[in-house]
């Protein structure tokens, strides 16, 4: 046997550490594989997608960070919905949670970025280098011509889907047309082209080299996924019961015969993991559930003509002839949690204020005091209107009587999605007012169906 | 397969080490920008002039504060494993 990893432990003096060792992950078909390469698609076919759509006339999905304006469809997002944002984040977290108490880690072997451009990246390596045993020979081969052609093609397609998806994540930031066009103008801003490298060479390095290591030593959410598991979590495992003791035969030998399980000892299993483990020691911590080895053990149990799932995805208690419960208090709380928070974020989305008012006091000066004795106050006011039309907004102020109001305009439109600033002088009448006293700025439409308030602190001398 | 001789770098496991370490703090830069340049606009921060006018342009504020938080979280990164690594291994506190 020829594999990349031997089934041995590594003979290393006792030591504890165990270098990293290249691993080979062998092509396998199968059903699993079959769902792998369609979630690989959808996902990244996403990926590439979204930012070339439109929706009115702006990009459908644009993080505008230098104007900082997020569009996501027909809505706008402005740094003060950021809380929005955190409660997306705590939904997507809780789903995690909850996908992993259920069906273990699908997220891992299906979803994760790291999965899905490892999977573009070996494809790739395929495409140009062969399948596994003619990888781990041009590897083992001097240099030559062929072994240069082969490495440097493969570098080719590598680097350029690496600069196409920095591209693209920029694509996200920056217009993507208008993107484009400076890439071909070569006139692209520094930052974007920062960015393009910075992100290639991510995807470049996590894809192309660091691979499986990064979900071994690098990702925090295998190592605490134990605590989110129990018995009746959905994972991938051998068979022991059925397929030990081990060892091969012939396909006419009946295996009872000479004393053996069903497993084979073909070792395709752990050929086809891509993080070389040996599931049948059972669970382990680096098995990112990719589902690589029911397909290889499946296509061997059909040679054989044996019943297939020796590996298959099943629960601890099946395994131990116990019944298996789907709905159990931590499936409930996770379930009615995540779904109490997208409710509520959808109804926080829905009912958001479209039109809000920030004040600013003027940095330079407390307070004026005018010729007939009132104290003027200077603000700046920032109008934001998140709605997808114009808005004409009247601004007046509350709080202190004979507040009087003194702006460059009336009325102040504000168009679609944008924020307009305007200086606003804000005057009381003399002895109306002693020392600090916090006052409403009120901005209305001229309609009167929008109302937005801020509060903000009128300073005037303080009285004898 | 060789069996490993007592010629083993210590190259491998360094670059491990840092692979956990620079990721790590990836993670915590990528959270503190988020909270960070969501309060805070980058132009605002420039008023008066005190730090050096280019950073006005919020792209640019935005990378440099990206890898300002990076580096922060990687120092402290750095120091926690390396204390945690040279630590006397607490043999002499452990009870009998």
């Amino acid at each position: 046997m020829n594999a990349a990893r031997s089934d041995e432990a590594v003979s290393n003096d006792g030591a504890l550490y165990i270098a990293h060792q290249k691993v080979y992950p062998r092509e396998i078909e199968g059903r699993f594989n079959r769902l792998r390469v369609a979630a690989t698609i959808a996902l990244l076919g996403l990926f590439y997608a979204i930012p070339w759509l439109r929706w009115d006339s702006h990009q459908a999905v644009l993080f505008d960070l230098p104007a900082r304006k997020f569009y996501i469809f027909g809505l706008t997002f402005f740094p003060q919905d950021f809380f929005l944002l955190s409660w997306l984040l705590i939904i997507a977290a809780l789903s995690l949670f909850f996908f992993t108490a259920l069906a273990g880690r699908l997220w891992c072997g299906y979803a994760c970025p790291q999965t899905v451009w490892t999977e573009i990246f070996v494809w790739m390596e395929r495409w140009t280098e062969g399948n596994r045993q003619q990888r781990m020979r041009l590897d083992q081969s001097p240099w030559s011509v062929h072994k240069m052609l082969r490495k440097g093609s493969k570098q080719l397609l590598w680097i350029g889907f690496a600069l196409y998806t920095g591209f693209t994540f920029v694509g996200y930031f920056t217009p993507i047309r208008v993107l484009t066009s400076s890439v071909f103008t070569a006139t692209l801003g520094g930052w974007e082209l920062f960015w393009v490298l910075f992100y290639g060479f991510a995807t470049y390095g996590n894809a192309g080299y660091m691979r499986e290591q990064v979900c071994k030593y690098m990702c925090p959410y295998a190592r605490f996924q134990s605590a989110m598991f129990d018995r009746d979590s959905l994972i991938i495992s051998y068979d022991t019961k059925r397929g030990e003791p081990r060892g091969s035969r012939a396909r006419s030998v009946d295996p009872k015969t000479k004393g053996l399980g069903d497993c084979i000892d073909c070792t395709l299993c752990v050929q086809a993991c891509p993080t070389g483990i040996d599931i049948r020691k059972g669970l382990q911590l680096e098995c990112i559930a990719c589902a690589a080895c029911i397909d290889a053990c499946d296509s061997v149990m059909d040679r054989m003509n044996y019943p297939r799932g020796l590996v298959r995805y099943t629960t601890q208690n099946a395994l131990d002839s116990n019944p298996t419960r789907v709905l159990r208090p931590r499936i409930v709380v996770y379930g009615s949690v995540l779904l109490a928070l997208i409710v509520g974020f959808g109804v926080a989305v829905a009912n958001r204020a479209l039109v809000e008012v920030d004040v600013l006091r003027d940095r330079n000066a407390l307070f004026r005091r005018a010729d007939d004795g009132s104290i003027e106050n200077v603000y700046t006011v920032r109008f934001i209107n998140k709605d997808t039309q114009a808005h004409d907004l009247r601004v007046s102020a509350e709080g202190i009587d004979g507040l009087s109001i003194d702006t460059d305009r009336d009325v102040q439109s504000v168009g679609a999605g944008e924020v307009v600033s305007a200086a606003v002088r804000i005057r009381a009448p003399q002895g109306a007012v002693s020392g600090g006293r916090t006052i409403q700025i009120v901005v209305k439409s001229a309609d009167g169906e929008i109302e937005a308030h801020s509060k903000a602190r009128f300073i005037a001398p303080v009285s004898r | 397969m060789q069996p490993r001789t007592e010629k083993r770098s210590l190259w491998p496991r360094f670059r491990e080490d840092l692979g956990v370490l620079l990721w790590a703090s990836f993670l915590a830069a990528c959270v503190a920008t988020l909270l960070f340049f969501a309060c805070f606009d980058p132009q605002l921060l420039v008023d008066d002039h005190a730090p050096p006018a280019w950073l006005a342009d919020r792209r640019a504020g935005y990378t440099v504060g990206f890898f300002f938080f990076w580096m922060m979280s990687a120092i402290a990164s750095f120091l926690t494993a390396y204390l945690i690594e040279t630590r006397s291994n607490g043999t002499a506190r452990e009870l009998p």
